[in-house]
C-alpha cells in the first residue's frame, strides 16, 4: 500500500501506507490484479476480512467494500 | 557535404532502437537504445523488472541481455548483449536543448515495432509534482512500449530516454543523466531496496511528510542485513529529512563502505525508528544507486 485515500473504506478500516496485502477474503493476493478482481460491483457493501503484514507481523482488518464516488452531482 | 534527409535520420535511429522484453516476475516490454557498438544498451529501469531480459535488434536478431546496472531513482538500466558492430546511436548534450527544437521518438508502442513520433521540445528541467529531477519535456505522443526508447533531436542524436507521460507531455531522462549514470563507478554505495515515493499522514492539521515506501528488499543486501522490511517507510537520515526520491540516491553517492544512519517508520506514522546500515557494493550485479 503506497497510498490510502482519506475516508475511504481502507482508511476507515485502519489500513496504513506500507501495509502488505496478503489475502482478501479467502483469496490470496499475489498481484495487483488479484485485488482488482475482488472489487467488482457484486461485492459493494460486503464486509471482507483482509490479512496484511505490518512491520513483519500478520494482522487482520475488516473492510466494507464501498462504491467509488463519482464526480459532479 | 551531403546532408541526410529526415527519412534517413529516422531510419538510422530506428536501427539503434531495440525491443526489450523482460520475463519472469515483473514481466513486461519496452524499448532500448544501443549506446555503444560493442553491446551496451540503455533502457528504463522499469522496463527490466523481470529476472530474464531479451533484446531484439531492428534486423530481428534476439539476444539474452545481462543487467549490468539498474538505477530506479533515475529510472535507467544498463544492459549488455554479446554482439559487436552494432549501429550505436550518437548522444547530444541535453543541456544545450532549447524550447521549439524538433524532437523524434522511436519505440515499440502497443506492439508497433519501430514506430516514430515527432514533436517539439517544451523545455528541460524539473516538472511540478515530480521532485527535483530534470526532464526533457516534449509534446511527442508516447504510448506504453515507448519506455526506454530514444528521444532524439533533428540530427538523430539522442537527447533523452523516453520514460513517462505527464500533463500531456512526454518526459525523457536527459542524455547527460544517462552519461552520468553510465560513468558512475562501482564505488557508489548500494542499499538493496526498491522504493516508491509517498505522502505520509501526520497528526491532524500538520502537513504530510514525504517518505519512501520500501517495496522490496534484496536478500543479503545491506538493507536486509540491517533488518529493513518491505513496508518500512524511509523518511531521512539523521542529518536530513528526505523530500525527494533523489535524496536517497544522494546519500548513496560515492564512498561505498560506510555506515548510513537511516530514519524510518514501521506501522506507526508518528514513531520514528532508526537503523544503522553498513553500506556496501552490489555483487555480482551492481545497482549503482539503490532505490
Amino acid at each position: 500500500v503506497v497510498e490510502v485515500e482519506p475516508d475511504s473504506p481502507a482508511h476507515k478500516a485502519g489500513v496504513m501506507i506500507g501495509d502488505l496485502l496478503l489475502s482478501f477474503g479467502s483469496h490470496p493476493i499475489a498481484h495487483v490484479e488479484d485485488v482488482h478482481a475482488q472489487l467488482g460491483a457484486d461485492n459493494i457493501g460486503k464486509s471482507v476480512t483482509v490479512k496484511f503484514a505490518r512491520g513483519g507481523a500478520a494482522q487482520e482488518a475488516t473492510i466494507v467494500i464501498g462504491e467509488r464516488p463519482r464526480g459532479g452531482n | 557535404m551531403a546532408i541526410p534527409g529526415f527519412g534517413e535520420i529516422a531510419e538510422q535511429l530506428r536501427r539503434s532502437t531495440v525491443l526489450v522484453q523482460s520475463g519472469g516476475r515483473g514481466a513486461g516490454s519496452g524499448s532500448g537504445v544501443i549506446w555503444s557498438a560493442d553491446g551496451l544498451v540503455v533502457t528504463n529501469a522499469h522496463v527490466v523488472l523481470g529476472s530474464r531480459v531479451k533484446v531484439q535488434l531492428w534486423d530481428g536478431r534476439d539476444f539474452d541481455a545481462a543487467i549490468v546496472s539498474r538505477d530506479t531513482c533515475r529510472d535507467l538500466a544498463e544492459l549488455r548483449i554479446s554482439a559487436a558492430g552494432l549501429p550505436a546511436a550518437a548522444a547530444a548534450d541535453s543541456s544545450k536543448l532549447r524550447p521549439g527544437e524538433l524532437a523524434i521518438a522511436i519505440g515499440n508502442p502497443l506492439g508497433f515495432v519501430g514506430a516514430l513520433a515527432t514533436g517539439v521540445i517544451h523545455g528541460v528541467g524539473p516538472l511540478g509534482g515530480l521532485g527535483r529531477r530534470t526532464w526533457v519535456q516534449a509534446d511527442v505522443r508516447l504510448a506504453p512500449g515507448n519506455s526506454g526508447g530514444p528521444l532524439a533531436d533533428a540530427h538523430g542524436r539522442v537527447i533523452g530516454i523516453n520514460t513517462m507521460v505527464a500533463g500531456g507531455l512526454a518526459l525523457a531522462v536527459p542524455s547527460n543523466t544517462v552519461r552520468d549514470f553510465l560513468s558512475a563507478g562501482p564505488e557508489n554505495a548500494w542499499l538493496g531496496v526498491t522504493i516508491h515515493p509517498a505522502q505520509i499522514p501526520r497528526a491532524a492539521g500538520s502537513a504530510k511528510r514525504f517518505g519512501l515506501v520500501v517495496l522490496e528488499v534484496e536478500p543479503g543486501s545491506p538493507a536486509d542485513l540491517a533488518s529493513l522490511l518491505p513496508g518500512d517507510i524511509l523518511v531521512g537520515t539523521e542529518e536530513k529529512a528526505f523530500d525527494a526520491v533523489e535524496d536517497l540516491a544522494g546519500t548513496l553517492h560515492g564512498g561505498a563502505s560506510r555506515v548510513l544512519r537511516l530514519e524510518f517508520l514501521r506501522g506507526d506514522y508518528s514513531k520514528i525508528r532508526r537503523v544503522a546500515v553498513q553500506l556496501g557494493t552490489a555483487s555480482p550485479v551492481r545497482s549503482s544507486v539503490a532505490a
